[in-house]
């Protein structure tokens, strides 16, 4: 399976470049049924690589239910081939979920039309969005920041479980050096979205750059959810509920938080749950154990020797050692491209 | 609790890397696909970096007051147990495992 997979993605290497405007064709989109029929996309045969993916041993994740936070986990956790080696570039990109064939809508609609499915398409993911901006909301007031911080990191950052965390690193004033590597680490994931994201069919540069700066973990999950489905106008409408349901959770949130009439100790302890959850989900197998062995390693050693900046120490130090790892077994095995 | 302009930086800072986060793959995405070291790192990281900072944020809660100790360890089961039995729907794992923490350190 993931070797079809891997034949199907290398061919079509050569075409791939979603942010330009070489494809941009007046009225064209992603229509359902498509996919199958190469030249008709501007990726020759990229349907194909989904409807052909029959069942890939089932990672049904981000597929059946998409779980808000559980997309953190999907794609680069789906990454792991069972049989292709670690370092094919095609295993970091296999899609997240197990598509079903796209269901047969009409052609050509409205852009009204397509607004609304793509508000339809993100209550699943929203209806555990809100609940967590309310969460998020209550904590931000609860740990005495400014009320404003709440809708403030969810417009800049715009990214749920980093800002979660950085309410209790900016609580302590943690050093801005310590928040912009957390930041960088927590968010990595996103660099991989870009490559099945589908950017394409956005064609507005205004509405080209927001499609970007609003690409989380649940748009790029429902949108890979139904590949070959999309429209400038259905993508951005749920990208934009999704917004509009996580700065109006948080702002809910801080509204409640000023209505209560004390503190409620230990909502705090959401965050923890939350990367709890996370991590569950993104091990999901025994190969991911090496990885949580250096991370267990990384972090232990930093407590040790610097506990004041254990966060920090950790993540620099595993990301050491995964450099190190990847040196070790490049070394090892040179012929393994 | 610190100033406005910290919070400011910490907004700025976090929406420049972000963005360059998102954007800057759709610019170079050719050699970032073919790149071994990076399917390596999409392989290997998310799983140590998540598990780092569940440590790290449970060591977080628990420092303000030792009395967590307890509260913190029932409720990290009960938010393993129901992720992994209750079909790892995050918001019912998530919701269970801060209601039985609120719970125990409000009440006992």
């Amino acid at each position: 399976m993931i070797a079809g997979v891997t034949d199907l993605w290398s061919d079509q290497r050569s075409s791939n470049a979603p942010g330009l405007d070489l494809f941009d064709q007046p009225g064209q989109s992603d229509q359902p049924g498509h996919g199958d029929e190469p030249g008709r996309f501007d990726q020759p045969g990229r349907g194909d690589e989904f409807s052909s993916w029959e069942s890939p041993g089932g990672e049904p994740a981000a597929c059946a239910e998409v779980d808000s936070e559980t997309a953190l986990a999907s794609p680069a956790a789906l990454a792991t081939p069972p049989a292709a080696s670690a370092t094919a570039p095609a295993a970091l990109v296999a899609p997240p979920v197990m598509p079903a064939a796209p269901s047969a809508e009409p052609v050509a609609p409205s852009r009204r039309h397509e607004i609304a499915t793509g508000i339809r398409l993100s209550f699943a993911a929203g209806l555990g969005m809100f609940p967590i901006g309310v969460a998020f909301g209550l904590l931000v007031v609860q740990s005495g920041l400014p009320w404003w911080v709440a809708p403030g990191l969810s417009i800049f950052l715009f990214a749920g479980s980093v800002e979660l965390l950085l309410v209790g690193l900016m609580v302590v004033g943690t050093p801005l050096a310590t928040i912009a590597l957390t930041t960088l680490l927590v968010n990595f994931r996103h660099v991989f979205y870009a490559f099945s994201f589908p950017l394409r069919v956005v064609r507005h540069p205004l509405a080209r750059l927001y499609s970007v700066y609003a690409l989380i973990d649940e748009a790029y999950a429902v949108s890979a959810a139904r590949p070959g489905t999309w429209t400038g106008p259905r993508l951005v409408a749920m990208q934009m509920a999704f917004q509009s349901y996580w700065v109006g959770g948080g702002l809910v949130g801080v509204a409640i938080a000023s209505f209560l009439p004390g503190q409620i100790e230990g909502l705090d302890f959401a965050l923890c749950a939350l990367f709890i959850t996370l991590t569950l989900d993104a091990c999901r197998s025994r190969r991911e154990i090496p990885s949580l062995l250096l991370a267990a390693l990384a972090f232990s050693l930093a407590l040790l020797l610097v506990p004041g900046s254990a966060l920090f120490a950790g993540l620099l130090g595993f990301l050491a050692l995964l450099v190190a790892r990847f040196l070790f077994i490049s070394r090892r095995e040179p012929a393994d491209a | 609790m610190p100033e406005t302009w910290y919070f400011l930086a910490v907004m700025v800072i976090g929406l420049g890397i972000s963005f360059a986060l998102r954007a800057v793959p759709f610019v170079i995405l050719q050699p970032l696909r073919d790149s071994r070291f990076v399917a390596a790192m999409a392989l290997w990281m998310p799983v140590g970096i998540l598990a780092i900072l569940t440590v790290s944020t449970l060591r977080t809660s628990i420092d303000a007051d030792p009395g967590r100790i307890v509260p913190a360890l029932v409720a990290t089961v009960v938010t393993i147990a129901a992720h992994l039995l209750g079909g790892r729907r995050t918001l019912l794992s998530v919701g269970l495992g801060t209601f039985t923490f609120v719970v125990m350190v409000n009440l006992l």
